[in-house]
């Protein structure tokens, strides 16, 4: 499950810098990839969410079944 | 020793479980070089329309838990097996992650294509209309005092709203839409570029895996955390 995280993380940080530098000089140039950088960053939040919570559970589990 | 056969189905459900989730890890990775680097821009929408990479398969990836959490509530009301209702709830809430992503994508999407971030018009209202009533299936799973009444009444829910899915693919082309037609799933075949669907394509199958793997662990989880409430083989007798 780290290594899922450490992945995403990694993934998430990677875009930004890749979208802005290719993007035009000047501010209204730039809102479009403001706009993209936003969406792919909520999908990984969303899913670090579910994955952070998964893991919560599982570790929960994990805690029960030991005697 | 050889291991009991529970144990290794277990140990086998978690490895298939490992390598779908590190196969969508792998692909949706791959989409962001080929967003970065690959894709052509589209010519009339720019650089935003990139968002339709994460946008569509989070929408797919949606209607696919929807469905699953749909199929496995119905079975759970005909056999009342409570693996089912665990498989539901498990689906339901990840359809409500994937959900949550696509409906924040399009507005955002939509701000620069439209010039706004939402417009009450067919596809956009039945979308969040299926979201909702999704969260409603949670609600109503926790708001009654019986939790096998909870869970039946949570499970009539989920397959009624499955039946908005085939109605939200099927809105552009009934009613007046600002949504854009399909350009994938559609008879005469897909009019998209060639590179653009397949960087669709590949995103799709990494947000599939992706949540197919996690549906696994969130499952086991929830059976093993006795989420589905005690009495497991008296639930048909209770009713």
């Amino acid at each position: 499950m780290t290594a899922v995280l450490a992945s995403l993380a990694c993934g998430q940080l990677a875009l930004p810098a890749l979208l802005f530098a290719q993007a035009e000089s000047g501010r209204g140039a730039l809102r479009p990839y403001v706009h993209v950088l936003i969406a792919y960053g909520i999908a990984w939040l969303a899913i670090l969410v579910w994955v952070w919570r998964i893991s919560r559970m599982t570790k929960r589990a994990a805690e029960g079944s030991t005697p | 020793m050889e291991r009991p056969a529970p144990a290794r189905a277990s140990r086998a459900a978690r490895a298939v479980g490992l390598a779908l989730t590190a196969a969508g890890v792998a692909a949706i990775l791959t989409v962001h070089w080929m967003v970065a680097f690959w894709v052509p821009t589209e010519a009339s929408m720019g650089v935003v329309q990139r968002i339709f990479y994460v946008h569509v398969p989070a929408a797919w990836t949606t209607f696919l838990a929807f469905g699953i959490s749909a199929l496995a509530s119905a079975a759970y009301l005909w056999l009342r097996d409570e693996r089912a209702d665990a498989a539901a709830a498990a689906a339901a809430e990840g359809g409500l992650v994937f959900g949550a992503v696509m409906l924040t994508s399009g507005p955002l999407w939509a701000r620069i294509a439209w010039g706004t971030y939402w417009e009450w018009e067919p596809r956009l209202t039945l979308t969040l209309l299926l979201w909702f009533t999704y969260l409603g299936y949670f609600l109503v799973r926790g708001s009654v005092a019986d939790p096998r009444k909870g869970r039946r009444l949570a499970a009539v829910v989920a397959v009624a709203g499955s039946l908005n899915i085939p109605l939200i693919h099927m809105s552009v082309n009934w009613f007046r839409s600002l949504h854009p037609g399909a350009v994938v799933i559609k008879p005469d075949g897909p009019t998209l570029h060639p590179d653009m669907l397949t960087t669709l394509l590949v995103s799709a199958a990494g947000f599939v895996c992706l949540f197919l793997g996690l549906l696994g662990f969130r499952y086991r989880a929830g059976l093993a955390l006795g989420e589905v409430g005690a009495g497991r083989s008296g639930d048909r007798d209770a009713s």
